[in-house]
């Protein structure tokens, strides 16, 4: 099989759908050369399926959920509002406030986390970098630690110091 | 450094100098201003020297430095017979405006005088500037200073009408700068004696429509200067908000620079499009003749009246330019000093009777002859000077711009000659309110006559008055020489009609005899 | 390509000389706040202020070196000089006019310098970038810092408002940026600009048109968003209001001058053989933002939203030259950029020394009477509106002047007077702060205004002579910047 330009198309890495698009869109650019002149090379042709793919399944989806809202009945009542706690009658608000400082912890411990995987690539190429490997990974360290220590100085890693003992920024 | 270029750069050096002074000193910085702008007049009738026994056809005082080097603007000034009375008028009216002032504001004084001495930078400036960057340069610094006099110093409702003036000339400058850098795109140059010679000799040929769209570039900001009808809205407003000195620094000098700039710029750049625009802007102007003494007449407002009056006066040198005769452009000229003269004195004269009265209504005068009997003879000798009473300056120039348009089209001194008649009638009738009649106790009382400061103002305008009035050849040889120069540029076109089609421009003797064949047709 | 090539060299660290002196003055600075005292704080504005002095002469140093360096990813020419420069100067002036602000606001920290630094470093990179990748990293290191400093009193309320509305529609924006970039890479398979331009200019290999064109439809959504250009401009006026007013002098100014740095390179360099396809949205876009910039600012009562709102209307005056897309565009954006800070970081210090504790004070109202209680002050705020308009002998002037030449140069006829009849309406909104200023009664906040700091002052009347230098002699900077508007090698 040969697409447009002539190349060979590797048919079997596509799937139905897509095929019966692409199939589509030839047969119809074969029975409109017009069409070619909206097509002009295989970058669209080869991904114009990708369209109708996308369309196909965004109308189905949204006929899907029109369908069933037009043609399903309706009964509702308080009790299908409420939150569903398997199958438990609910306790209490489902919003509950969390105390501040589990979300410093939090993006502080995401903060560094990442900072560590960086590591890793280093460590891969560590040999071929030789010395100027070592030194760019020193000074990265240094700078994750003046982060840390700047975060230490500010109080965020105090749990229980009151607030009036806190250095902030105003 | 030339003569030239002091006078430009003395009013700047005293406006700084003036800065200076310190702000709980008015007596001295009114002392130090006046002092500058007599200087400054003291200097430039030094420029008189080259035009005293000959007629110099090129530009004197040439100064042609480089300023700027991308894209290239240089500092080019250069004095021709047209610009050399409006810098003498604006080097004298400068010190008059500061004497009338003299009294009259007591508020921030030295801001005041600091911004009469910007303003004088500004002028002197733009009526020598041949470089058209530096000419742009210079005509937007005449705004702020004017745009400071009405807004700070002004009446009531002095902040419309500053802010209406600036938008006003603001919106017509930006076209002319835009029509400026377009010219520069395809010149290379912004220097003005460059530009005209390449279009004169063909080496630069515009389309017809570039023409046409270029000379309405530059002539729309020339005529909300002048101003046309009908962009003249401005002008009432401004007038009647600013205090005296603004409205005769307006009138007399300011308006000038429109007129200057269509003499100067639009007819030799543009001569093809400026003639065949001609007959539209003809009949502009004597629309704005008519009108302006129309509604003139009926304004109770004595400032209104004298702007009004502006608007018409004004149309007749707009005609007497575009009727591309020597004796129109001559009387255009001519008519621009006169009205300068005569229209600064009223001004002043209406700034007098405000001090005395504290009112610009005609009807809150009448019988001021009794008491004032010096003030009504100044008054009067002014409005028959403005009205075009012969013997007096204002006739000279009207007769010669009608003569001048007459020999084009007669029906068009028809009709600007009932301009003339009109003006005698607001004028003469104004008059008679203001100055005739019995007058009030209240007025008989609070009418001093004309002080030792205020004639020491009027004095200089009423003797020119009569000495432009009755010995006009000896202001009128240099612009003669001026005039014929820029009537033969603007002659020379290059064939529009042939240059579309053949890159090689063909010249003037070819488009004659067209277009003598054409009006046979 | 083996890995030793990756290596650095010598010049490569001095071609990032201003970068490496900022992040590291930087970072003393966040050092010395954890641990110093509250007595020692003033003195890290100093220090910053030493660093982006020593940025500058980093600069001159790396232009001494020129060329591309780290596999091409950095290129150091003038054109990167020049903004490089511009934004370490808008630093500078930055870190004077806000002396007071800390002050006053009680809020003299270390984290405020230290932020700057960081922000001018990715503008920095972003001045410097050759690479894709590059823009983005100095986009995101920019962004982020002047986020937090758009929300610095974090217990103000206007504060807060105005750092969230800038994180999510900015972080939207480089999303956008980066959605592009990845489409960019897709189809060319390069993400450096240059590379990407000669796979766009070899027939064989060229994308397709339509692909291309929205990648770089992509790419411009975001610098749209970061140069406050319509459409994407909504969020200037409320975070521009609500920062702290040098915060918000140092975001129209600084970000602004580097995004459209990269804006020119990546359009001009990367996109210039497509230019028929997106010269007329960028086209469409200069006009829709001057005009949405001017006629939103003529009904505006606030002062620092008046400032956003013109602040807008000059990113769509260097759209024009963005553009005209010639050298003598670039040039005239160049230019514009910097008369442009000058002009907007004063105004905006006059805004910070008047508004007093909390921003009482910032309507236009307020101006009243300013002419005669403080001449000197309300001179130099009258400079820089005249600027602002563009009234000759000043640096707003030249900038437009050289911008719409450039516009008519590249035959942009009807840009160029819509451009020019929109600057007559700008004028109105100025003339109005000059009419209160000096033409209406004095009113209450005129009463008893502190005096202007040392700081301050430097701000101020660094700025209004910088103005003036800019109107007089513009061939100073216009020169250096005519040489290095060659973007295409």
């Amino acid at each position: 099989m040969l697409d447009a330009r002539g190349g060979d198309l590797d048919e079997p890495r596509f799937d139905t759908v897509f095929r019966i698009s692409l199939y589509s869109v030839r047969g119809f650019s074969a029975h409109f050369p017009a069409l070619r002149h909206f097509m002009p090379n295989s970058y669209t042709e080869l991904y114009f399926p990708v369209l109708v793919q996308a369309i196909i399944a965004m109308a189905l989806a949204a006929g899907l959920i029109a369908a069933s809202a037009l043609l399903g009945k309706r009964a509702k009542s308080p009790l299908k509002d409420t939150p569903y706690e398997s199958g438990m009658v609910p306790s209490g608000s489902a919003r509950e406030r969390f105390s501040v400082k589990f979300y410093l912890v939090g993006m502080v411990f995401i903060l560094f986390d990442i900072e560590a995987i960086f590591l890793y690539p280093w460590a891969v190429v560590y040999r071929q970098l030789k010395l100027f490997g070592f030194v760019e990974m020193l000074l990265f360290i240094v700078l994750v630690l003046v982060g840390f220590f700047y975060v230490w100085k500010k109080g965020a890693l105090d749990w229980s110091k009151p607030e009036s003992a806190r250095k902030v920024v105003k | 450094m030339s003569l030239l270029d002091l006078v430009i750069f003395l009013p700047l050096i005293g406006f700084l100098a003036l800065l200076l002074v310190p702000r709980g000193a008015p007596g001295m910085s009114r002392t130090a201003a006046l002092g500058i702008s007599l200087v400054i007049f003291l200097v430039s009738l030094g420029l008189l020297g080259p035009y005293w026994f000959a007629q110099p056809t090129g530009y004197t005082f040439s100064t042609d430095i480089p300023w700027i080097s991308t894209p290239t603007i240089r500092y080019h000034v250069g004095l021709d017979g047209l610009s050399l009375w409006l810098i003498l008028l604006t080097t004298l009216l400068t010190p008059i405006c500061i004497v009338i002032s003299w009294k009259y504001i007591q508020n921030r004084v030295k801001e005041y005088f600091a911004f009469l001495l910007l303003l004088e930078f500004g002028l002197i400036g733009v009526f020598v500037a041949l470089d058209l960057f530096l000419f742009y340069v210079f005509w937007e610094i005449t705004l702020v200073p004017m745009y400071f006099l009405i807004g700070i110093w002004g009446h009531d409702r002095r902040i419309y009408a500053a802010v209406k003036f600036f938008l006003y000339t603001m919106a017509g400058s930006v076209l002319m700068l835009a029509a400026m850098i377009y010219l520069y795109n395809r010149s290379g140059s912004f220097d003005f004696t460059i530009i005209q010679s390449m279009i004169q000799t063909g080496r630069l040929s515009l389309s017809w429509e570039e023409q046409i769209l270029l000379f309405l570039a530059f002539f729309i900001a020339f005529a909300i200067k002048v101003p046309l009808f009908p962009l003249h809205t401005w002008l009432p407003d401004a007038h009647v908000e600013a205090p005296t000195a603004g409205s005769v620094m307006l009138a007399s000098v300011m308006l000038k620079m429109g007129c200057y700039g269509l003499i100067r710029f639009c007819l030799p750049l543009f001569p093809n499009a400026a003639r065949s625009c001609s007959g539209w802007i003809n009949a502009l102007a004597i629309t704005g003749i008519i009108y302006g003494a129309l509604v003139a007449m009926v304004q109770p407002n004595m400032k209104k009246l004298v702007a009004y009056s502006s608007v018409s006066h004004l149309g007749f040198v707009v005609l007497g330019i575009f009727s591309f005769t020597q004796q129109g452009m001559d009387g255009a000229v001519y008519q621009m000093l006169n009205h300068g003269i005569s229209t600064g004195g009223l001004f002043i004269m209406v700034g007098y009777l405000y001090e005395r009265r504290h009112s610009l209504e005609i009807k809150s005068f009448g019988g001021v002859a009794t008491p004032a009997p010096n003030l009504s003879t100044v008054f009067l000798i002014t409005t028959l000077a403005s009205i075009g009473l012969p013997l007096l300056n204002n006739f000279i120039g009207e007769f010669l711009v009608l003569q001048g348009a007459a020999t084009v089209n007669f029906s068009w001194t028809v009709f600007a000659a009932i301009g003339v008649i009109l003006s005698a009638v607001y004028m003469l009738w104004m008059y008679q309110r203001v100055i005739y009649g019995r007058a009030t106790e209240d007025l008989a009382h609070h009418m001093p006559d004309l002080s030792g400061r205020e004639w020491a103002a009027m004095l200089p305008l009423l003797v020119l008055m009569v000495w432009m009035g009755s010995f006009s050849q000896s202001f009128l040889p240099p612009i003669s020489a001026q005039t014929a120069k820029i009537l033969e540029q603007s002659k020379v076109g290059v064939d529009f009609r042939v240059s579309v089609k053949n890159p090689a421009p063909v010249l003037s003797s070819a488009v004659e005899n067209k277009e003598t064949g054409s009006a046979a047709r | 390509m083996p890995l030793a090539n990756f290596i650095p060299t010598a010049d490569d660290y001095l071609r990032y000389l201003p970068e490496i002196i900022l992040t590291v003055v930087g970072v003393v600075i966040m050092f010395l706040e954890a641990v110093g005292g509250e007595r020692r704080k003033p003195a890290l504005g100093w220090l910053a202020g030493a660093g982006l002095l020593a940025a500058i002469w980093g600069s001159v140093v790396a232009l001494g070196v020129g060329g591309t360096g780290f596999q091409n990813m950095v290129i150091v020419d003038g054109f990167a000089t020049f903004f490089r420069i511009l934004v370490l100067v808008i630093g500078l002036l930055t870190i004077v006019s806000s002396t007071q602000y800390l002050d006053r606001e009680k809020a003299n920290a270390g984290e405020f310098h230290a932020l700057l630094l960081f922000s001018i470093a990715g503008q920095c990179v972003m001045a410097s970038a050759n690479e894709l990748i590059m823009v983005f990293i100095g986009l995101e290191i920019s962004s982020i810092a002047s986020y937090i400093l758009a929300g610095y009193l974090r217990d103000d309320r206007r504060n807060n408002e105005s750092a969230l509305k800038y994180f999510l529609l900015g972080s939207f924006a480089t999303a956008f940026l980066l959605y592009g970039v990845a489409w960019v890479y897709g189809l060319t398979g390069s993400t450096n600009l240059a590379e990407v331009r000669r796979v766009l200019m070899t027939p064989e290999s060229a994308p397709n048109l339509v692909l291309m064109g929205t990648a770089a439809a992509l790419m411009f959504v975001g610098f749209a968003f970061k140069v406050s250009a319509a459409p994407f401009q909504v969020w200037a006026p409320d975070v521009y209001q609500g920062a702290p007013a040098p915060v918000s002098a140092f975001m129209s100014t600084g970000p602004k001058a580097a995004a459209f740095a990269v804006f020119l390179r990546v359009f001009i360099t990367a996109f210039g053989p497509i230019a028929t396809r997106w010269e007329p949205f960028v086209w469409g876009s200069a006009i829709a933002t001057m005009i949405v910039g001017n006629f939103a600012a003529l009904t505006q009562t606030n002062i620092k939203r008046l400032l956003a709102y013109s602040s807008i209307a000059h990113a769509g005056y260097v759209l024009v030259a963005v553009t005209a897309h010639s050298e003598i565009g670039t040039a005239a954006a160049m230019f514009y950029l910097a008369a442009y800070a000058f002009m907007q970081i004063g105004a905006f210090a006059v805004v910070t020394w008047f508004s007093r504790q909390g921003e009482k004070f910032v309507n236009v109202d307020d101006l009243a009477g300013l002419g005669e209680r403080q001449p000197m002050v309300a001179a130099m705020l009258t400079i820089f509106l005249l600027s602002l308009i563009g009234v000759p002998l000043t640096g707003g002037f030249f900038g437009k002047f050289y911008i719409f030449r450039a516009a008519l140069d590249s035959n942009l006829v009807w840009l160029t007077v819509i451009g020019l009849l929109n600057s007559a309406v700008a004028a109105y909104y100025y003339l109005r702060l000059i009419v209160v200023m000096y033409m209406k009664e004095p009113g209450a906040a005129t009463e008893n205004i502190g005096p202007v700091s040392a700081g301050l002052r430097v701000a101020i009347l660094g700025s209004a002579l910088a103005t003036l230098v800019l109107g007089i002699f513009p061939s100073l900077v216009l020169d250096f910047a005519g040489r290095s508007a060659a973007l295409v090698k």
